[in-house]
Formats: structure tokens, sequence, C-alpha cells
């Protein structure tokens, strides 16, 4: 009987980093001649990428097989995980610190906390711990787990060798300077500090620019509601909020950025830098978290700026061609270390050391 | 700190003073625009959700009203950008009787569903603080041991 290699996940959808490392997981497991599906709860899942996925109520792990569980936010993913007679393996992508959500979202917060506390008893009781970052392996390291590893987020273009999207074009249409943020809208996230360093930008160095934040605004509604406060309170119309897009969508802002900028403050690993360093757009991050690792040196990375100060290096980035062609050429070097990558040795000699 | 990595470089010493000249240089209004929005960016440090909430509505007073008076008409760079700004702008100005009011329609509307809001809002606490007295009330009839 075929070893069954199968990944739990406390949610799906496309364009998201986890779902996407899941179904490249998938991929790899597929060639190393496993059989492999992902399950998901069935509420937790886009109805539009249901058909990649199977319900959570129909994994029946045997001994033998392995489980891959993707964090430990569902509950559900958790209990399937713990009661499976299969090898487990926590694959960490890690957990939001719930401090961010205590204003906004207290009960987002206590489930955060619940799965900070999960974490160590799911870690402690898996085979390996496979974290997306060594950022995220330093988190683990107090508990002494004998088998924490690190295996990079994975990450696939051919997503993104896609037509672009006419509807997301035509939106674009305008010839302006375009600075891309992509990510959930999460208080962790500083967009807010990306708003106010477009003020700044769009009124004293280009008028003729737009902020294009997108992600989705679920995670956190309160948090959206102010962003799009401050946007308004700055009259600031080309502050565009164009929330989750499709893959085509995304992969036309990515064509047509000038620059992408995060603000984070807290990242696991960051899947958007990777994402825009590979559509040749230059890459603005603080430096914290998993996103030095993420960069490994490309890029732009900043440490305590103010807002002012991060638009004006926006600027930089977008208008100074030295600087401009310094941030690519890094990048480049980045991007082609990460094309000659093989997932499917690094999970090779991962599984051999199960 | 302040520090700043091009292409892996600390860059610190050549890029921060280039960005510190250029802030400074900057029109003052726009540091004072942005400094009379920091409550807004702000609310992220209230230390509970109630208290969230309670400068969000006070914000949203603040700021619900749609103003068309004051109004940036931007344009592109060159003669030509001029020249279509100064259209645009006149143009502004001769149909101000017709977007002033959709502006008040417009506030009225904002004004009435804020005022919705805060009486709810309202009545969620009053309704609250009822139950926990009751709760209070019935708990201190339990045994000592047995309250929780």
């Amino acid at each position: 009987m075929t070893i069954r290699v199968d990944q739990l996940l406390a949610g799906f959808a496309e364009n998201d980093a986890i779902s996407q490392d899941a179904l490249l997981l998938q991929a790899v497991f597929r060639d190393l001649g496993f059989e492999s599906d992902l399950f998901v709860s069935q509420s937790h899942t886009d109805p539009a990428a249901a058909h990649r996925v199977r319900p959570m109520t129909a994994y029946a792990g045997r001994a033998g097989d392995l489980a891959v569980l993707h964090d430990v936010l569902d509950p559900e993913a958790v209990r399937a995980f713990q009661e499976t007679p299969a090898r487990r393996v926590l694959r960490y992508h890690n957990i939001t610190p719930a401090g961010y959500f205590d204003a906004f979202d207290p009960a987002l917060a206590a489930r955060l906390r619940a799965a900070r506390t999960a974490l160590r008893s799911v870690a402690e009781r898996s085979r390996s711990v496979w974290s997306v970052s060594a950022f995220n392996a330093g988190e683990l390291a107090a508990w002494n787990l004998p088998q924490s590893r690190v295996l990079p987020l994975l990450f696939s273009e051919a997503r993104f060798r896609l037509d672009l999207d006419p509807e997301m074009l035509a939106r674009i249409s305008r010839p302006l300077a375009n600075i891309l943020f992509v990510g959930r809208l999460a208080p962790n996230k500083r967009v807010e500090e990306l708003i106010l360093a477009f003020h700044g930008y769009h009124r004293a160095v280009n008028p003729q620019s737009r902020l294009i934040i997108t992600g989705s605004d679920r995670s956190c509604p309160r948090y959206a509601a102010m962003l799009r406060l401050l946007a308004h309170a700055l009259d600031l119309p080309n502050v565009c909020f164009e929330g989750f897009a499709s893959p085509a969508g995304l992969a036309t802002l990515y064509a047509k950025a000038s620059v992408f900028v995060t603000a984070s403050e807290h990242e696991g690993y960051c899947l958007p830098l990777i994402e825009a360093m590979a559509a040749g757009v230059p890459v603005i991050a603080r430096r914290t978290g998993g996103m030095p690792e993420a960069l490994d040196g490309a890029g732009i990375q900043y440490e305590g700026l103010s807002s002012a100060q991060l638009g004006e290096l926006m600027g930089l980035a977008i208008h100074d061609p030295a600087v401009r062609a310094e941030a690519l050429q890094s990048q480049a070097g980045r991007m082609a270390a990460i094309r000659a990558r093989k997932p499917a040795d690094e999970v090779r000699a991962l599984l051999a050391d199960l | 700190m302040r520090a700043i990595w091009l292409a892996g470089k600390d860059r610190t010493a050549d890029l921060l003073p280039r960005l510190d000249r250029a802030v400074v240089g900057r029109d003052p209004a726009l540091a004072a625009q942005v400094e009379k929005q920091a409550p807004i960016a702000a609310l992220r440090n209230a230390s509970t959700e109630a208290e969230e909430l309670d400068r969000w509505l006070a914000l949203l007073r603040a700021h619900g009203a749609v103003r068309t008076d004051r109004f940036d008409v931007p344009g592109r760079p060159g003669v030509a950008g001029d020249l279509m700004r100064g259209v645009k702008r006149a143009l502004w100005g001769v149909l101000r009787y017709q977007h002033e009011r959709v502006a008040v329609q417009q506030n009225a509307v904002n004004s009435q569903i804020l005022s919705a809001l805060e009486a709810v809002c309202e009545e969620q606490r009053r309704e609250g603080a009822a139950l926990r007295g009751r709760i209070d009330a019935l708990e201190a009839r339990l045994p000592p041991e047995a309250r929780p």
C-alpha cells in the first residue's frame, strides 16, 4: 500500500501563502511517490478553491503514513492531527503575537493566545517541526525540540505566468507610480505607516502616484476600518484598497508596480517579498522577523525610520536610477538562488530524518 | 536606531542624510496634516476593545462629514497639466451648488447612521451592565465555595 503524506490546514484560499506552500509541498510529495491530499474544514475553505482540498472530516491517517499540520489555529485540524496514528510533522508558519489584536478584536487575540499555548504541546508531540524560516525555528528553540528543522517557504512562479487581468488593468490604467503592498490587513502589518508615508510621497514628491493595498480585510475588520478612516482623513483618494485579488489580478498588480513596500513588524517569512522580486519590482521592507531571511540581503531594508522618511525612501526606490538598479540587481541574485532550490531534495532529506 | 540597507550593504551614512534633507525641505503643512490625524493611527494603542470603540466613534464624529469646498484638484506636470488643472478648478467652482447639495445630503445620512450606531452602543452597554448586576446578585446568593 502506498504511503500517504497528507496535510492538514487551518484554512485554504488562492493567493494565501500557507495554502500555496501546502500545494507546492503536495506536488513534491506526489513527485516522491506518495499519495497526498490537503484537508481543511469546509467552513474555512474559499469556495473558489474548494476543488483543491478535501474536508477535514474525511481525513483518516494510518500508522506508517505521515500527517503534516500547518500551524495550530484551527482546533478541528489540531484534533485530527493529535488523534491520528500517522507520524506527525508540524509545519510552523508563525503565530502573530496576540497583543496586536487586543484593541481591535479581543476574541481573535484570545484565539491567538490559545494557539501559542497549544503550539508547544503540538510541537512536542510531533516527530519533527519544519519551520518556514530560521526566525520561526528560533522562536521554538527554548523548548529544545529534538527535530526542529528549517524548510523555507516554497515558492513557484508558475501561478504568475498568467494573462494580465483586463479588469484590473483598466482600473490602474492611468500612468501613475504604483506603490504596492500585499498582505492581510492586520495590525502587525503596520499598514497605517504606509498610508502616512504615502501621504508625504504623494504630496511632496510625486502627486502622480497611488498606493495599492491588496489583501483580505476580513481578518481584522476594525483595523481595516481604521485604515480607511485614515486615508479619508488625509484626503488621499489615491489610496486604493483592492481587497483579496485573484491570481491574475495579483499578477497584474505586480506587473504594474513601481515599488513594493511593507512596514510589517512581525512576519514569519513574507512571501509577497519573493513574489515582488520575481516580478522585477524593487522592494522595501522593515528589517525584522523572517523578512531579512526572505530577502537574504536583497532589496532595501530599513529600521527606525519615520513615516516621512519612509515616504522619501519610496521616492529613492522609484526615482533614483542608481538606487533602483542596485536594489534590482541584488534581487535578481536572490531570485536566482531561490530558482535554484531543489525542494524535492530538501523534502527528501527531511523525510529521511524522521 | 535608524538604519538603511541597500543590496545587503549598510547605506545609512549616505542615504539617511538625503532622506532627512528632503523631509526638512517639505512644506511644514504636510507634517501638520499628519500630526492632526495622529489620533486615528493611535487607535491601535487603545488598551481595551471598549476604549477603542469609544475613540473610534469620537473620530467618526470628527471625520464623518464630506467636504467639497476644499477639494484638491490634482494635475499632471507641464503646461498642459497646469492648464487642465485650472479648467478643472474653474468647473468645480461653477458646479459648487450641485456638489455641495450632494455633500449636504450625504452628511445628513452619515450623521443619522452615526447617531443610530451610538444609540445601539449605549443600549448594549446599559443591557450589559444590567445583566452583570443580575449575575452578581445571583452569585451573591450562592454559598462562598460555589461562587466562580
